[in-house]
């Protein structure tokens, strides 16, 4: 086998009409995203597709003389099943029409990825498919004949090595030549019984008016497939009468379910094509991966594996950041700060536009030094094959909350910055799962807050407190996140993941992948941040800051005990947590706390802390992903509860003899 | 002898014969009532675990098809099966009802 190394390199291709559209389609983990970035470098442009949090990745690239626009569509198990991811994809191509799609699917498990190729095949556009990881398959001793694959199927086949750039310039040389000669692939056809319905039904649809192919519709009504219905029954409920009777004819036949007959019939299908091609030259040997299986997902060792993984990549985050913080808050900041002073002079206005800029900076001082190890070292764990691990460990303990066990994964995050962890939620499958693991992550310390806990709590009682006031909160979100499960409508869905094999990580990707979500994680958060810095200084000039914590005080002080000045405390917290203890610093003018505070008001203030609200850069990502009522409810619900287990525990702290 | 897919040991082998669902109501019950009485409604439809067996049919998991467990994750956790030379992790309560013939 002969591979190319890719020459393309996108340019940007502007707002010129592109000469041919590709789209990638393909189920979870099979190294789409790396071919995507193979193709289009960083000239991708991500956003979401209309109506959903469902990342729509687009880019451009000029190859031989041909602008090219690339789709990557979200990664599917099948075109039958109603996920968004699904829906949209689907529709993209039917409605779309893109030139070529382009199927990548998992050399390794070519037969499983079949099924999903033959549904494709029956959207009816030109189509390519590409075996990715022909490294693997050759390891597991799998040899597939392309000839014969290319001749069941009447599609060109083209094989890569993605994460090594391997075979990816042939995809678009296959593309090209697909879209000049055109496209004979063979027709699927199912068994006698299914054929003889999928016939009566393609008459009885006539010249129905959608974009889908004829033959398409007939199989989706057959497989009762709910969007399908609804599109064909508003149009001619009649067709949905002869359907029904069909699919009822059709499961007495054979006893089973529509939907498990065609299925059943599409896997035979693909099984077939799969013994014409396959050839197992080797027996499977466990692998190293195999056997680092065996620690990775021990009952014991797998915990702790995870424990020293997870602690390795925080200490990693916070080390490097740290330094990196430190340095740039010294002397940037400074500078930035004498600068601006020396040209605008000291007035409102001046101050009140530092303070924008100060968000500004404390943005990136939060973005460049710990956000971007964070993004890089996650992407890491996700690139190898880890972090499903992790999902099959935890799922049992997160079914407490309701959801399953891939929600751990936006949690972990959240220990180092809530925004990035809750936009890590959307690998949830569904709206409901969604919405928990954005609650229950929001709730979860973040490194600001631990800056908090950490100097008073930490400080002042040892780090056993602090561990003991986490595991509270975790307990409280998953209280929380139980409750929510059990109000949000829509079932719990079960986990049902692919346990990827363990690949060396492509770094190139890696590194896309970090800069773009870096990216994204600016956008959204920088108007809301600058905003509230703005605001909070005019509040603080015009003396209206004093007034709010006067009308706080009933709660913080009457029912949590704390001194007065915490209402200003907490709003200041909203900018970003750890402001909190600055500004209480700046107040006192001393950073020995306990000269200002009791043993009871400084736990109180951290279990506040850690409650009381999402952070400005939160509540930009909340509104993004959840829309403006959910966020509403989710931050009220979060400011009762800080008032309401902060005054509890102030309480009970005193009957313990804490004051 | 037909058994659910949890009761099989690590490293066994089987034949899936079935796919079982019977969901409970969702609208029943304290939590059920309170979501009837917000007006929440399905988000959705087809009945519970529906979905689940168009994504287990899609994974090759029919009936007829080979299945082995690899291991199950401690404390109630899900299955890792192999089928068709690929490995998925699978719900325990999902795979309760994955009926099969050892």
């Amino acid at each position: 086998m002969k591979y190319a190394s890719i020459p393309a390199r996108g340019i940007r291709g502007g707002h010129a009409e592109p000469d041919l559209r590709i789209a990638l389609a393909g189920q979870a983990n099979v190294g789409k995203s790396v071919i995507f970035n193979q193709l289009t470098g960083l000239h991708q442009h991500i956003a979401n597709w209309p109506g959903t949090t469902v990342d729509k990745a687009e880019g451009t690239l000029y190859y031989k003389g041909l602008i090219m626009k690339v789709i990557d569509l979200p990664g599917i198990y099948s075109l039958t099943h109603l996920s968004i991811e699904e829906k949209i994809s689907r529709s993209y191509i039917a409605r779309e029409r893109p030139d070529v799609v382009v199927n990548v699917v998992d050399a390794t498990a070519l037969e499983r990825h079949l099924i999903f190729t033959l549904q494709l095949l029956e959207l009816e556009r030109p189509l390519i498919l590409v075996l990715n990881m022909m490294d693997l398959a050759e390891k597991y001793g799998i040899e597939i004949d392309v000839d014969v694959l290319r001749e069941e199927l009447g599609v060109p086949v083209v094989t890569t090595i993605a994460t090594r750039g391997r075979g990816v310039a042939q995809i678009l040389d296959a593309a090209i030549e697909l879209h000049r000669t055109g496209y004979s692939p063979k027709k699927i056809r199912y068994g006698k019984e299914v054929e003889e319905r999928v016939e009566r039904l393609e008459a009885a649809l006539g010249e129905i008016d959608l974009p889908y192919p004829r033959r398409w519709i007939a199989l989706k009504l057959l497989e009762k497939d709910e969007e399908i219905w609804g599109l064909v029954g508003e149009k001619n409920p009649r067709v949905i009468e002869l359907a029904s009777e069909l699919i009822t004819e059709l499961e007495s036949i054979h006893g089973h379910d529509s939907l498990i007959i065609i299925a059943n019939e599409r896997a035979c299908i693909a099984s077939q094509i799969a013994r014409r091609c396959i050839r197992i030259v080797k027996p499977r040997k466990p692998t190293l991966g195999d056997r680092f299986d065996e620690i990775a997902t021990h009952p014991i060792l797998g915990y702790i594996l995870a424990a020293i993984i997870f602690a390795g990549l925080f200490s990693i985050v916070f080390g490097v950041g740290g330094i990196i913080a430190e340095l740039s808050e010294e002397y940037l900041s400074e500078i930035m700060r004498d600068a601006w002073v020396r040209i605008l002079g000291i007035n409102p206005i001046s101050e009140v536009g530092w303070s924008a800029i100060e968000s500004i900076l404390f943005l990136l001082g939060l973005a460049i030094p710990y956000i971007l190890p964070l993004y890089f070292l996650t992407f890491l764990l996700e690139n190898w094959g880890y972090l499903a691990r992790v999902s099959f460990l935890m799922d049992s303990l997160m079914h407490k909350a309701g959801v399953h066990g891939k929600a751990v994964i936006p949690m972990l995050l959240g220990f180092g910055c809530n925004v990035p962890a809750c936009l890590a939620a959307r690998i949830m499958d569904t709206w409901r799962e969604r919405i928990i693991t954005i609650l229950m992550t929001t709730l979860v310390p973040c490194s600001a807050v631990t800056v908090v806990v950490m100097g008073l709590v930490g400080r002042y009682f040892g780090v056993s407190w602090v561990i003991g006031l986490y595991l509270l909160t975790l307990l409280i979100a998953f209280i929380l996140g139980s409750i929510a499960s059990r109000i949000l409508p829509g079932v719990p869905v079960e986990l049902i993941m692919e346990m990827p094999s363990y690949k060396v990580p492509s770094i190139k990707t890696i590194l896309t992948m970090t800069w773009i979500r870096l990216r994204e994680y600016l956008e959204i958060a920088a108007p809301l941040i600058i905003a509230m810095g703005a605001l909070v200084k005019v509040l603080e000039i015009s003396g209206l800051l004093d007034l709010i914590s006067s009308t706080l005080s009933p709660i913080t002080s009457s029912w949590l005990g704390l001194p007065k000045e915490t209402g200003v405390l907490l709003i200041f917290g909203i900018l970003r947590k750890e402001l909190i203890l600055t500004t209480l610093a700046a107040l006192l003018g001393t950073i020995d706390f306990s000269q200002a505070l009791t043993p009871n008001q400084m736990i109180t203030l951290s279990i506040v802390t850690i409650l009381y609200i999402p952070c400005a850069a939160t509540i930009s990502v909340l509104l993004k992903e959840t829309g403006t009522k959910t966020t509403l409810v989710i931050t009220l619900a979060e400011i009762s509860l800080a008032i309401l287990i902060g005054g509890i525990a102030s309480k009970l702290l005193l009957t313990i003899g804490i004051s | 002898m037909r058994v659910p897919l949890t009761s099989l040991s690590e490293g066994q082998e089987a034949v899936v014969v079935e796919i079982t669902f019977g969901g409970p109501s969702s609208s029943t019950g304290f939590w059920g009532g309170f979501r009837r009485r917000l007006g929440w409604g399905w988000r959705g439809k087809g009945g519970p675990g529906c979905g689940a067996v168009k994504r287990l049919a899609d994974l090759g998991i029919l009936p007829g098809a080979k299945i082995k467990v690899v291991r199950k994750a401690p404390l109630g956790g899900p299955i890792e099966v192999e089928v068709h030379g690929s490995r998925f992790m699978i719900g325990r309560g999902l795979a309760s009802k994955i009926i099969v013939e050892t």
